[in-house]
């Protein structure tokens, strides 16, 4: 038979147990609201029954534990978005800026072009006029500045690039660190048979920050997890962090290294990846382009040029100079000095206005891109848009894909108010429900003992 | 089945959406433009840097066929004058060769016409803004020099050289006639006419006076002729501007087409965010306060 102790021995550990429930439902809704926390749920056992007289009495309730209700291949698959997320937002944000210099059509290098053909269109009428002339040249001098205007946005904004580059390192190391320092703590934890959730809460945490710079690839061990980076070089190994250094490479842009290797090209996801692939890519490309129209266009206006007499007789000159195609966009400058050195003239005569046909033609000639220069302009404001625009839509679709990860991520780990509130009447009411069996006990107990009493 | 309670991101993630929306509605609308930036749509921003150059070109074509224009209807003028100038040479050469005029008579009218070429050499050498009409490319000095030493009593300064002047894609007219075309030209010599003419009146020969008369006739066919090109050229300029015109209207269509904003469209739009706003804001405010601390007391 049970006995009055044993009762009040079982009371004691549901009042216990509660107890623990409890502590567990307010943890939850004190950090219903903490970025990474995961909720973590009470883990009850019975305890084992006892053999008394042939009957299998239970004993009461064991209190296991607190276990975190988390989702791994969920975590890598937000850690994974994550960083195609900050990679396309990197993306989106360079190019938008980028794009800025293209985007009017009023003013930059593609009105510059038309205004100098339709200046040089107008000199035709009247191929001696100074004021003509001199609207050609001042036409040129605009059109340079639109150039040197554009080449000078496009590597402004790398500069601007690759000054981010060394702040995302250290932030990456910063992370490395704190994530191998957790990484000994979770394993510690563990030894000592005790639920890390927590530390893996703030390491989750972590990773996830690591993810917003670079893609990382996770895994498990028994040391704790191996991080590393999507092309495997390792950040993380258990309690042991490996550091990313800059330098400067030949380009004048500073490199990714790691134990004296430039790994660069290699780095491919978030933000990092992002600004990588603008600064090394997409913007170089763009200056490519946009240096073969200035050197392309020029050298076919120079040999235009060359072709005819000038307004003294002379034989004409080239009209603009670069250093090579090259920079050829920051680096083009007006030839010219005089009005008179606009080689209108086709048979030397002042009024001949044969050879300027000859330049205006350059407007409706292919360069050797294949393209006229205003359509090479035009190729160049599609590159740099639809680049922009698929950056653009990859990121709201990458936000979206994110959003419906973490919703997901949510209703698993996610602290639900409501529910912790009713967890909190179930254990506050089965604490009350203990705490009268002991004072119930407790009756009995004076019971017994006045009984004695009485019988003495 | 458990769900995510804590959707105060999602909330203020459609929040952001409809917002952004409306951003860019009323951007739309400030600028009328449905491309603002390149990415708005690569292909229409791309196409509407040719739109721009094609309607600026034909602005530019316009106005190079206004300055034509000035130039063709100075010496379309000039030749005018000069015709009426050499149809009262024709009829004083009739009046002088019908041999009732005396020989002082013949001198007189000698000096008239004397006069008359020096008008003629003074219209071939008419100039608009600096340029002279009748000089061919070599059109920055006066082409025509009165000169007793030449037989045609005249030195041509000028060169045969013609200028074309573009007025529209592929498209361009000449816009001068050498003066060696219309006023020493082997077929109709206007010059060397009005001196055989002054020479035949001033000597009183009847026979030369009839035979100059016959040349001035000639040299009259033949301004006729190269008067014609500049009336050609100028119907051909006015039908060009009106095409000019047409197609500047068919570019600002097309522009419309490629980047402007369907403004109705667009109004629509934005009131459709506005309401999605108000619902999503009044979704929030019914939805926010729901939670079972509410009710329990």
């Amino acid at each position: 038979m049970s006995s009055l102790n044993s009762i009040m021995s079982i009371a004691t550990e549901g009042l216990q147990a509660e107890q623990g429930a409890l502590a567990v439902t307010t943890n939850n809704i004190a950090n219903s609201n903490t970025p990474g926390y995961t909720r973590e749920v009470v883990n009850l056992s019975e305890s084992t029954t006892v053999n008394q007289g042939g009957l299998q009495l239970g004993t009461g309730v064991t209190l296991q534990g607190f276990q975190s209700i988390r989702d791994e291949v969920l975590q890598s698959q937000i850690n994974n978005q994550t960083q195609q997320t900050n990679y396309s937002l990197a993306q989106s944000n360079a190019l938008q800026s980028a794009e800025t210099a293209f985007s009017s059509t009023t003013t930059g290098i593609g009105a510059g072009l038309t205004s100098f053909f339709n200046s040089v269109s107008q000199l035709i009428t009247n191929p001696a006029d100074s004021s003509l002339r001199q609207t050609v040249l001042t036409n040129a001098s605009s059109l340079v500045n639109s150039f040197h205007t554009a080449a000078s946005s496009i590597s402004e904004l790398q500069t601007g690039l690759d000054e981010t580059v060394p702040k995302s390192v250290t932030e990456i190391n910063q992370l490395s660190t704190q994530i191998a320092n957790l990484n000994a703590q979770v394993v510690a934890a563990q030894l000592a048979g005790q639920d890390p959730g927590t530390i893996e809460d703030q390491r989750d945490q972590l990773v996830s920050q690591l993810s917003q710079l670079t893609s990382v690839q996770t895994s498990s061990s028994s040391n704790g997890e191996t991080i590393s980076t999507g092309n495997g070089t390792t950040l993380v190994d258990g309690s042991k962090s490996f550091a990313l250094t800059t330098a400067t490479g030949s380009d004048g842009m500073q490199h990714v290294m790691q134990n004296g290797q430039d790994i660069t090209s290699s780095l491919t996801g978030g933000s990092l990846g992002g600004t990588l692939q603008v600064r090394d890519s997409a913007l170089p490309a763009l200056q490519t382009k946009l240096d073969n129209l200035a050197s392309q266009f020029s050298s076919a206006v120079n040999s235009a040029n060359e072709s005819g007499t000038d307004l003294t007789g002379a034989a004409g000159q080239a009209i603009f100079s670069t250093a090579g195609s090259t920079g050829a966009a920051a680096t083009i400058q007006l030839a010219l000095t005089s009005t008179s050195q606009i080689a209108a003239s086709s048979d030397g005569t002042a009024g001949s206005s044969g050879n300027l046909a000859n330049l205006l033609a350059v407007q409706n000639t292919a360069l050797p891109s294949g393209m006229t220069p205003v359509d090479a302009y035009s190729d160049l404001v599609y590159t740099v848009g639809n680049a922009s625009s698929q950056a653009q839509s990859n990121n709201t679709a990458d936000n979206a894909a994110l959003a419906q990860l973490q919703n997901q991520q949510a209703s698993i780990s996610g602290v639900s108010i409501d529910e912790e509130t009713t967890n909190m009447i179930r254990y506050q009411e089965a604490y009350q429900a203990a705490a009268k069996v002991v004072s119930t006990v407790d009756s009995l107990y004076s019971i017994l003992i006045s009984m004695g009493l009485t019988t003495a | 089945m458990r769900v995510n309670s804590n959707y105060y991101a999602q909330v203020l993630n459609s929040l952001d959406t409809t917002e952004l929306s409306q951003q860019n509605d009323l951007l739309e609308l400030s600028t009328t433009k449905r491309v603002n930036m390149p990415s708005d749509d690569p292909t229409a921003a791309a196409l509407e840097v040719g739109n721009v150059e094609s309607t600026s070109d034909a602005a530019q074509y316009q106005q190079n066929i206004s300055s034509t224009q000035t130039m063709l209807q100075s010496a379309q003028s000039a030749l005018n004058s000069v015709i009426t100038s050499l149809n009262s040479v024709i009829s004083q050469g009739v009046e002088a060769a019908n041999g009732t005029v005396t020989a002082a008579q013949q001198t007189q009218t000698a000096a008239t016409i004397s006069g008359i070429r020096d008008q003629i050499i003074s219209l071939a050498n008419t100039a608009v803004q600096g340029v002279y009409l009748f000089a061919g490319t070599a059109s920055d000095k006066p082409p025509f020099q009165l000169n007793s030493d030449s037989t045609t009593g005249v030195t041509y300064s000028g060169n045969s050289g013609v200028n074309s002047v573009p007025v529209g894609d592929n498209e361009t007219v000449q816009s001068n006639v050498p003066g060696d075309q219309v006023f020493t030209s082997s077929s109709g010599n206007v010059m060397q006419s009005l001196t055989d003419m002054i020479n035949a009146l001033q000597s009183n020969s009847t026979s030369g006076i009839e035979s100059a008369t016959t040349e001035v006739q000639k040299a009259l066919t033949t301004v006729s002729l190269q008067q014609g090109f500049y009336s050609s050229t100028n119907t051909q300029l006015e039908a060009d501007n009106t095409y000019l015109q047409n197609e500047t209207v068919t570019l600002q269509t097309q522009e419309n087409n490629l980047i402007g904003a369907n403004v109705a469209a667009v109004a629509t739009d934005l009131t459709q965010a506005q309401t999605t706003e108000q619902a999503t804001l009044e979704a929030i405010a019914k939805v926010l306060p729901l939670s079972l601390l509410n009710y329990l007391q």
